[in-house]
């Protein structure tokens, strides 16, 4: 491995570059898909390849291949610089490198349970009892199950002396099931608010799939009869399996610092959390705050080292419901507009990067990623009971649904799995057809009461997507069950 | 890396040398891409990526398992086959398991443009300065992205099924924006050939839907009718053709169920102007002679005259309801009419304009309801012209629901892989305003 590591390095030095780096990785995957009583597909995949990254007079080159050889990983370095070159008449904004610790290092995820060690037989064996116990449920017509795991096994070098070997670990176990009315063409579905983290098979073992099938498929029997939302401002009060996404659209994405600066215009979009309102804007209530973070056990950004070798940390990106600061990487750091905006606001200076670059691929260019970013729960005793008890007229929401926003974050619209209506502290039934729709400060403004760290979760996602070529991040996000006051809400039935 | 055809069956042949099992198909798959991202006017970042695939599907009976890697010594190769040889050994007997394909023949499609294949960062960079250089003339600020790939795939079975092609596609994008962030253009343009796409006009639409967005008026949310560009047509009802498999339609989970059971094919679902057809021999679209089973690439009208005519087929599906299979829409063309997207505009009375929408998403896939926005550009269309921009709107819209109201087309254009027009419809829902630009 050595070898290679200074093939690249050595290379791109003797040939001018300022700065160069490599990351020879390799990914696993395995998936198992099941429907009813049958397996729709057993896959198991590899991709072992790397990718070299050069800095020529302040501009970026890159190149990748799947040939580990001595020769071609030369090659490759001399095609990363070629690239920079013919950039470099196009380069205005010349590209500074904010210092870092060399390190050489080990960083593993903490898992008890190797997910590819563990038989497929026994995989198979529990997603079909979880589709048997789901379609025991009388009105329940169809079940899909699956399972996902994920190793990324990856060496990086850099010319800065860092030298980081890391296995990163991930799991998603899921089943979804659909209740039928034919007589009248409906249908409704119920996914399980189980959702990815990065551990091992233990998380699965802990999941207890089979205890939920049937409850899963009761709720998706009885959404098919529910109410329909009557439409109009009511409480919201959301479960973590549900709020976790509304904070990674909302908080998660208009706090990257690329795009606050334009530098994801062009797909991801801008955000309206622009520099000159670090330090100022009232983004939440005063019980609002969020942290980042890539050091929580489980989280699905959680490393040890980012991909420009920035060792992981944790930082507040809203205190006290005030923004105060973005996500960053070693290139974003000396941006005048940023370090310009938090000297204005009086924010202490900020000369390293929070270690948010992440490459999905040894293929992809590492850029910045979104990093754990968590609600942080309320400080006064509170459970999730006493905050329906304390709810007049409200809806509770459970798991995540349809979900979309603008490309600056300003309105945002919200679905979700179950929708159980509250009167006066009491749950007396379930809704169907319900959506919401907000402004994103307008919604963390009108948060007035988060439960306590006894019932704080972590959610999240395998497939954030950002970029061009467009990358996969994956991205845990926790937070307690809170609550909003007069939210808009939609009755989502339409009739063609 | 490419490798030629009778690589890739050399590869194939030892790859099914190395299995025992009953049945093994080997895909093989890998290329070479580049690109080119600029925002704020300069270069960010840019990449050249080099790779090679190969997957393998082993049958014992009727359980199966695949497993895939990017190593191609003997070892390796072994090491997949074996995988899934494994799995498949794990796995219970698939009640759906339909044999592997006996040879095909494959519609004479060949995606591949050399000029697109020979593309170099200096192209590309050149591309980005001259979208750059009129963005800096006048003030603007631009972001974008420029690409160029050049591939190949095979397939091959122990039945002797073959098939390979080589492929290419280039694209551009830029997004361009005011100073003061209140004005904002796209434009795109993408082609098997890269000397087809038209990077420079892509950008001066950009640049003039950047100036002429950035004093919008505000609209209040509601129903009124609207003009969606090509583009926008392209983003919205690709949610549409998402909902034409039979067999979700046929287990009553579709839009194209019916109620009482069994699907709506034969059913009028749109207004008589909508025909929804896909061509892979398109010679503006040139899609892929086959599919990863090695299926066909066939030629399928969707929707005729507003009738639903056919939906997708797989082969497991087809055969249990006494169908052929269809192959998967290998790209949407919607019939248009005479005249331009200018010649569409001048002839409304009053309309909403949109440029394109942004992350669209099912709401409720029953009424196939989507919810998105819409960006970089939104204007207001009275008497014939565009009278002034208008602010971002949310949607609550169907894409069904629009197929039954629509009052003019222009001519179908090439946008990415589908042939659309601009369309204009008698309504459309705007659920509630954006402050985003």
């Amino acid at each position: 491995m050595k070898e290679f590591l200074d093939t690249a390095l050595n290379t791109a030095t003797a040939n001018g570059a300022d700065y160069a780096d490599i990351r020879i990785s390799r990914h696993k995957n395995q998936s198992i898909r099941t429907r009813e009583n049958r397996i729709q597909g057993i896959s198991n995949s590899e991709s072992y390849g790397f990718g070299v990254r050069v800095l020529v007079d302040g501009t970026w080159g890159f190149a990748a291949s799947h040939r580990l050889t001595k020769n071609n990983v030369a090659n490759i370095t001399m095609r990363a610089m070629e690239i920079a070159r013919a950039n470099r008449v196009v380069q205005r904004i010349p590209i500074h490198l904010a210092e870092v610790e060399s390190y050489e290092a080990q960083w593993n995820s903490p898992i008890k349970k190797d997910p590819f060690e563990v038989s497929i037989n026994e995989k198979i064996d529990l997603l079909l009892t979880v589709n048997a116990e789901a379609l025991k449920i009388k009105g329940a017509k169809y079940c899909s199950s699956s399972m996902l795991f994920m190793n990324e096994e990856k060496h990086f070098a850099s010319t800065e002396g860092s030298v980081i070997h890391q296995n990163l670990h991930r799991a998603f176990p899921s089943f979804t099931v659909t209740a039928i009315d034919s007589e009248r063409g409906e249908f409704e579905t119920r996914t399980v608010d189980v959702l990815p983290m990065g551990l091992g098979y233990e998380y699965v073992e802990q999941s207890n799939l089979v205890e939920q099938a049937p409850k899963m498929a009761e709720e998706a029997v009885r959404k098919l009869t529910a109410k329909s939302v009557e439409p109009g401002p009511k409480d919201l009060i959301l479960h973590p399996s549900h709020l976790w996404l509304t904070i990674h659209e909302s908080v998660g994405h208009p706090t990257e610092l690329d795009r606050a600066l334009g530098y994801e215009a062009n797909y991801a979009g801008t955000s309206f959390l622009t520099v000159d309102k670090m330090g100022k804007l009232k983004f939440g209530s005063d019980i609002v705050n969020f942290i980042a973070d890539k050091t929580i056990t489980g989280g699905l950004a959680t490393c040890g080292y980012d991909d420009d070798g920035v060792k992981t940390t944790e930082w507040h990106l809203v205190k006290d419901g005030i923004f105060i600061d973005y996500q960053t990487t070693r290139d974003q750091v000396h941006w005048e507009k940023y370090q310009a905006a938090r000297k204005s606001a009086g924010l202490p200076e900020v000369n390293r990067s929070y270690g948010c670059s992440y490459g999905d691929s040894w293929s992809s260019i590492p850029f910045q990623r979104m990093p754990n970013i968590h609600l942080e729960p309320g400080k006064d005793t509170l459970t999730l009971d006493d905050l329906i008890a304390d709810t007049k007229d409200g809806i509770y929401i459970v798991g995540d649904a349809s979900y979309s926003i603008d490309q600056q974050r300003y309105n945002f619209q919200f679905s979700g799995q179950a929708f159980f209506e509250i009167k006066n502290g009491k749950i007396v039934g379930m809704l169907k057809d319900v959506a919401y729709q907000a402004n994103t400060q307008e919604f963390w403004n009108s948060c007035d009461a988060i439960c306590d760290e006894r019932s704080w979760e972590l959610g999240g996602t395998y497939y954030d997507g950002k970029g061009q070529p467009g990358q996969s991040n994956a991205v845990s996000h926790g937070c307690s069950p809170a609550r909003f006051r007069n939210v808009n809400i939609l009755n989502t039935q339409k009739q063609i | 890396m490419i490798l030629s055809e009778s690589e890739s069956r050399r590869i194939i042949e030892r790859t099914l040398s190395f299995s025992s099992a009953d049945e093994i198909r080997v895909n093989l798959s890998g290329g070479r891409s580049g690109n080119t991202r600029f925002a704020l006017n300069s270069i960010t970042t840019s990449g050249d990526e080099d790779t090679l695939n190969v997957r393998v599907l082993a049958y014992f009976g009727k359980q199966h398992a695949t497993a895939s890697g990017t190593e191609f010594t003997d070892d390796a190769l072994q090491k997949i086959v074996h995988t899934a040889e494994e799995a498949a050994l794990f796995a219970p007997e698939d009640p759906e398991y339909v044999p592997e394909l006996q040879p095909q023949v494959y519609l004479p499609i060949t995606p591949y443009f050399s000029s697109t294949a020979a593309a170099t960062p200096e192209l590309r960079a050149k591309g980005v300065q001259s979208s750059i250089e009129p963005s800096i003339n006048k003030d603007l600020i631009s972001a974008g992205f420029f690409s160029n790939r050049h591939g190949f795939s095979a397939v091959g079975n122990n039945h002797n099924l073959f098939g390979y092609y080589q492929s290419t596609n280039a694209s551009f994008s830029v997004t361009t924006r005011t100073q003061d962030g209140l004005g904002s253009g796209w434009g795109s343009d993408s082609a098997r050939n890269i000397d087809l796409v038209d990077y420079q006009a892509a950008s001066v639409r950009a640049l003039e839907k950047a100036e002429a967005s950035s004093s919008s008026k505000t609209l209040e949310p509601g129903t009124y009718p609207v003009i969606l560009e090509p583009q926008a047509v392209s983003d919205f009802m690709r949610f549409g053709s998402y909902a034409l498999n039979a067999r979700t339609a046929d287990e009553g989970r579709s839009f194209f169920s019916k109620a009482g059971g069994g699907n709506k094919t034969g059913e009028k679902v749109a207004g008589d102007n909508v025909t929804m057809r896909s061509d892979p021999t398109h010679p503006e679209l040139l899609g892929s002679p086959f599919g990863g089973d090695g299926q066909p690439a066939k030629k399928n009208i969707w929707i005729k005259n507003g009738v639903l005519t056919q939906l997708y087929y797989g082969r497991y599906w087809a055969k249990k309801q006494g169908k052929e299979p269809t192959g998967y829409p290998s790209n949407i063309i919607i019939e248009g009419e005479q005249g331009t997207l200018d010649e569409l505009i001048s002839n409304t009375d009053r309309a909403v304009l949109v440029t394109r929408f942004w992350y669209i998403r099912f709401v409720d896939p029953q009424s196939l309801l989507l919810t998105g926005l819409t960006r970089d550009g939104t204007f207001w269309v009275e008497n014939g012209r565009i009278k002034h921009a208008i602010k971002n709107f949310r949607f609550n819209e169907s894409p069904m629901a629009v197929f039954n109201k629509i009052t003019g087309m222009s001519e179908p254009v090439r946008v990415g892989g589908s042939m659309v027009p601009a369309i204009r419809a008698s309504e459309f829902t705007f659920s509630s305003l954006s402050d985003a630009v």
